[in-house]
């Protein structure tokens, strides 16, 4: 699909209530997401402020064929979330599109900690004075959320 | 204070491949069964996409606290009363297959996405404000 088959397809979607894109990662770069994000923020909202993106951004790797290992490669490592909240924040997508929430979902929370003690870091020695501790905190504060998930053995009834 | 689940899914029926035009049919996911069924295991059906076997579940009711109807839309209504029942005011709904790569030909991964997407717009329309549909790209 080219691009401008992409964009009336989202069109498509955005006009029959979609909110989001789920995509899938590929090992090709996606030059159209800013489009893409674009157009999703641009739209009206329905009934909350929800917005959802897929956790799989551009730059995060499937590095396992899905189509041989049917439940591996999106269930078992947390490395391409890490590396998607890399991105989200070193791209600056908040400050570009601060109407878009960011929902890293299905994938613990376990990865928090460690990745606000890392991005706090890496920003802290930005060459380019893009990050400070604070901004970091007002970015994860103000755009994005994670979803945590119990082990199916503490739910309630198991 | 109105509760969105963020996360929800629906798993993909016969239905959502009606959509396939003229020219993409041959690309339509039919279902398998295994050749030899092992009592002591769970039921398994498959999505047999572009020559590739992909999981198609078989939940339990009862452990998912679902029906096939409100699993695969089949009964629109029939979901609106259980997100009532929850008191959910929206979902946002994601597909099953797609999780995984069911191919790697983009002709057909767009084929399939493009019926889903048009599946999921109706079976949304039937409800007018509860449902917030996730479009699927590739």
């Amino acid at each position: 699909m080219n691009m401008d088959e992409t964009i009336k397809e989202l069109q498509f979607a955005k006009d029959h209530g979609a909110c989001g894109i789920l995509r899938k990662a590929t090992w090709k770069p996606a030059s159209g997401l800013p489009i893409l994000i674009s157009l999703l923020c641009t739209k009206k909202p329905t009934a909350s402020t929800c917005r959802s993106a897929s956790t799989s951004v551009p730059g995060t790797p499937d590095f396992v064929p899905a189509r041989e290992f049917s439940l591996g490669s999106f269930m078992r490592s947390q490395l391409p979330t890490v590396h998607a909240f890399h991105t989200i924040i070193r791209h600056q997508l908040p400050v570009k599109y601060p109407k878009l929430r960011f929902g890293i979902i299905e994938a613990g929370c376990s990865w928090v900690p460690f990745i606000a003690w890392e991005l706090k870091r890496r920003m802290e020695k930005a060459a380019d004075g893009s990050g400070t501790f604070s901004q970091f905190a007002r970015y994860s504060l103000s755009s994005g959320f994670a979803q945590g998930q119990p082990h199916v053995r503490h739910l309630p009834g198991r | 204070m109105p509760i969105i689940d963020a996360d929800t899914h629906i798993d993909e029926t016969e239905a959502t491949w009606e959509y396939l035009r003229e020219f993409e049919q041959e690309y339509k996911p039919i279902t398998q069964y295994p050749s030899r069924v092992d009592p002591s295991k769970n039921p398994t059906r498959y999505w047999l996409v572009d020559g590739h076997r992909q999981m198609r579940f078989v939940r339990d009711d009862n452990n998912t606290r679902t029906t096939v109807e409100t699993r695969e839309l089949l009964d629109v209504q029939k979901r609106l009363r259980d997100m009532d029942a929850m008191g959910t005011e929206v979902q946002v709904l994601y597909p099953t297959l797609f999780l995984m790569e069911a191919t790697e030909r983009p002709e057909v991964s767009t084929a399939l996405r493009r019926s889903y997407n048009r599946w999921l717009a109706d079976r949304c329309a039937e409800s007018t404000a509860a449902y917030v549909g996730s479009a699927c790209r590739r």
